[in-house]
């Protein structure tokens, strides 16, 4: 008789009953004399099963004890799972004290509008296992969760749209690389309301939704005219400024013909330092969570357009020589691509071809 | 006017029927693992009508050595004996009733 018949034998006699033990005994004894041990000894632990369940169920004590002990298992395990569903994952975000502050370490580095409040979602969930970037959502009634979140503000600012007309959105896409550094030099200022620049952030996104446009760090004036009584200078705007580039879908489409082949490495170790990919028609937005390189090269010979957000890069990829971006922590990277490229995310393990939804 | 519940109350199922007539035909105590194989009926089952028919007081367990090792097998007692017979007794009525209605 095997090991595994003998372990089933001995496992199945000790779930048994005390009373009942004597017919597994016979069982485990018989089973030396059987040619196939193993499946008489699941045979045995199935009996010794249905016995301990009967036993169970004919005595009131251990079915209260069994009753208690499920309902307990069923709260440890379901319960959590429900709150965590409750928890919107796009609610208002409260801003923490350390949920604006994006930093940018290189010029190359573009801080996405709505980074500031996927980072916020970064902070909290964990505990949701959400994925933390997303695609701003248009404004909609407040959930109860929501009405309850709000609740919790010292002042509920209703989201509206921004009160300045974009035309006069005083910083232009060459400004960016000052904005960036004027967001950092903001970042120590504690005058600047927290409430005010989510709300901002949030405020713009009707903008997106109505023009179809990319959102924009141009459009920073109400984020500046909430911040107008700080020590930055005046054309330094918060992380949750955003920049406006008309997304031209297919801009570079005369060069469609070619076969367009861009790709974007990433090396890493692991794969969930991009993530959160987002494809438009005319975009890839990766989110960094980690430093890391991003190689872009382009394998034939093309010219097609490449623009960074955050510095309006245009890349002329003519060229096999890749072109290497230093993402920091939390930033996030545009890539707007013709209508027939297409962009390879190689993160090692993995290989993702994404391309722009035609 | 119940059939139904005065059938499960009071004859065995085919398959206790069916171990009840091996048991009564063989003179001399049985091994498991030979009722096991003279019918088609699972460890699982078989050992479980054994059990019912020890807690009713029909069956004997007789332990003895077989090639240096203990073995189990079972007889019927006198009771089992008497029970046994008017079980498969009861259980050809049935099925003649049941015949002739038909």
């Amino acid at each position: 008789m095997n090991v595994l018949a003998q372990t089933l034998l001995n496992l199945a006699f000790s779930i048994a009953p005390r009373q009942d033990r004597v017919w597994l005994e016979d069982m485990r004894y018989e089973a030396a004399f059987i040619e196939n041990p193993l499946s008489w000894s699941f045979s045995a632990l199935g009996l010794a099963l249905r016995w301990r369940l009967a036993h169970i169920l004919a005595t009131p004590s251990q079915m209260a004890f069994a009753s208690v002990a499920m309902a307990a298992v069923a709260a440890i395990l379901i319960l959590p799972n429900m709150t965590s569903k409750v928890t919107p994952a796009n609610s208002v975000a409260l801003p923490t004290p350390q949920s604006p502050t994006v930093t940018a370490e290189s010029p190359d580095t573009y801080i996405d509008p709505s980074l500031s409040r996927s980072a916020e979602a970064q902070d909290v969930p964990a505990e949701n296992g959400s994925a933390a970037y997303s695609e701003p959502l248009p404004p909609t009634l407040p959930t109860p969760s929501q009405a309850i979140t709000e609740a919790e503000l010292p002042e509920p600012i209703p989201p509206t749209l921004p009160s300045t007309p974009l035309a006069e959105a005083p910083t232009t896409p060459s400004d960016d690389r000052d904005v960036v550094l004027g967001d950092s030099q903001l970042e120590t200022d504690e005058d600047v309301s927290e409430e005010e620049v989510s709300e901002e952030a949030l405020s713009q996104e009707p903008i997106q939704e109505m023009t179809g446009m990319i959102p924009t760090d141009a459009a920073t004036t109400s984020t500046e005219a909430a911040s107008a009584d700080t020590n930055a200078t005046s054309a330094a705007p918060t992380s949750a400024e955003t920049t406006i580039i008309e997304s031209a879908p297919g801009s570079s489409s005369d060069t469609a013909t070619i076969e367009a082949m861009i790709e974007a490495a990433v090396q890493q170790e692991k794969k969930d330092e991009v993530e959160a990919l987002e494809v438009n028609t005319s975009t890839v937005r990766l989110k960094i969570t980690k430093e890391v390189t991003l190689l872009v090269y382009q394998g034939t010979s093309i010219n097609d357009e490449l623009l960074f957000s955050g510095t309006t890069q245009t890349a002329n990829l003519g060229y096999d020589l890749p072109i290497f971006i230093k993402a920091s922590d939390g930033s996030a990277i545009e890539l707007y691509l013709s209508a027939d490229s297409s962009i390879t995310l190689d993160s090692g393990e993995i290989e993702r071809i994404i391309k722009p939804i035609p | 006017m119940r059939p139904f519940l005065r059938k499960r109350s009071r004859i065995p199922s085919e398959q206790q029927l069916f171990l009840l007539k091996f048991l009564l035909d063989s003179a001399d105590p049985v091994h498991g693992y030979d009722m096991m194989k003279s019918s088609d009926l699972g460890p699982g089952t078989l050992y479980g009508l054994l059990k019912k028919l020890f807690d009713e007081g029909h069956l004997h367990r007789h332990s003895e050595i077989v090639q240096g090792r203990c073995r189990i097998s079972y007889q019927l007692t006198d009771k089992g004996l008497h029970y046994a017979r008017r079980a498969l007794l009861e259980a050809e009525l049935e099925r003649g009733i049941a015949g002739v209605s038909e």
